[in-house]
């Protein structure tokens, strides 16, 4: 995952979030009941979230 | 998507934009939902719902309304599927009378009764809450069945969450000063869900370090092999496999788990270029005002 954004000068008030599954690092299968959450909260002026 | 929920008229055509420019990024980066908070409707209903339109992820909120007709604006909850998960996202707001276009339901009704629409078709239930402390402190002690209450609003990052009456609470601050990577792994609906943020931090640390001894290594060769005449890096080799193992073991014993990394979006992190030029082409005056800020201060 890379962070898809920085200091902006956005502005904004709310949660983005993207939910992805989680792979394991050593094999390419998805790990069974695992899975990664991007969050964010936001309110005046910088950034968003990632995927 | 605003600071406050009211616009300065001079500014309200460069702060839409900007909104705009934030919606643009969000279906760069695929996200998958957004909760409006109350200051997203400072620039009124039209464009809210423009905005809406816009993107390519759902928009939430179980409790605003168009103040004329009374009805609810947006949908309640999003439903989001990972490969083996079903993930159910609630969405509520304050409200604030500034933003006159606009009437809130109770937010602890509203999020009860989306909650109970969808508790038993997923595996997890989040509460996205543009809260102040105040109603931070009755959505999880009145609302039954939060598995994680996610806070915008928030005054500051708060690295280890916390956990109360079965839900835990991230609260990962304001001003987008952090992206929050948040693993959960769910295996029963009656276990509790622990932090295991400890065990994790130790296995980024010995991935790390193990990763640092095998810079130069050739290929097919096991680290074991490379250093075969060096006892101290032996050593070294094993006590981080196996401390790494054992905080595995110990992740796989607890059936519910969670860990929440805190990102600091600082200098240091690197822009997506498709994302960077949605922000250079909407900021230009933002541009123009820093280079006259740097003359003068010259």
């Amino acid at each position: 995952m890379k962070l898809l954004l920085k200091r902006s000068g956005l502005m904004l008030l709310l949660i983005v979030l993207v939910a992805v599954g989680c792979k394991s690092e050593t094999t390419p299968k998805y790990n069974p009941n695992e899975f990664t959450l991007m969050v964010a909260a936001s309110n005046d002026g910088e950034v968003g979230p990632c995927g | 998507m605003f600071k406050y929920p009211y616009i300065a008229e001079a500014q309200r055509v460069h702060l839409k934009e900007v909104a705009q420019a934030i919606i643009a990024a969000y279906n760069v980066m695929e996200c998958q939902v957004m909760n409006v908070g109350t200051n997203d409707l400072a620039a009124g209903l039209d464009f809210i719902l423009e905005m809406k339109n816009t993107a390519n992820f759902p928009f939430i909120s179980a409790n605003t309304k168009d103040a004329s007709t009374d009805k609810f604006l947006f949908e309640p909850y999003t439903i989001v599927k990972t490969h083996d998960q079903t993930l159910g996202f609630v969405g509520v707001t304050k409200g604030d009378k500034r933003v006159q276009e606009f009437a809130f339901s109770d937010p602890i009704e509203a999020a009860q009764k989306a909650i109970d629409e969808i508790k038993d078709k997923v595996d997890l239930v989040f509460l996205m809450a543009n809260a102040d402390d105040k109603l931070e402190t009755a959505l999880i002690a009145k609302v039954k069945g939060i598995d994680f209450l996610i806070r915008s609003k928030s005054g500051s990052l708060q690295r280890i969450p916390k956990q109360q009456d079965g839900t835990t609470i991230i609260r990962i601050g304001k001003q987008g000063k952090y992206a929050g990577v948040l693993k959960i792994r769910n295996v029963d609906d009656v276990s509790q869900m622990k932090n295991v943020s400890s065990q994790y931090t130790r296995i980024k640390f010995t991935d790390n370090r193990l990763k640092a001894m095998s810079k130069g290594l050739e290929e097919g060769m096991t680290l074991e092999e490379h250093f075969a005449k060096d006892e101290n890096r032996l050593k070294l080799i094993t006590r981080l496999r196996d401390e790494r193992k054992t905080n595995i073991d110990l992740i796989k014993k607890l059936k519910n788990s969670y860990y929440l990394e805190p990102i600091a979006l600082n200098e240091k992190i690197e822009d997506t270029p498709e994302v960077a030029l949605i922000v250079k082409d909407y900021m230009p005056k933002e541009k123009e005002k820093t280079k006259k800020d740097k003359v003068k201060r010259h």
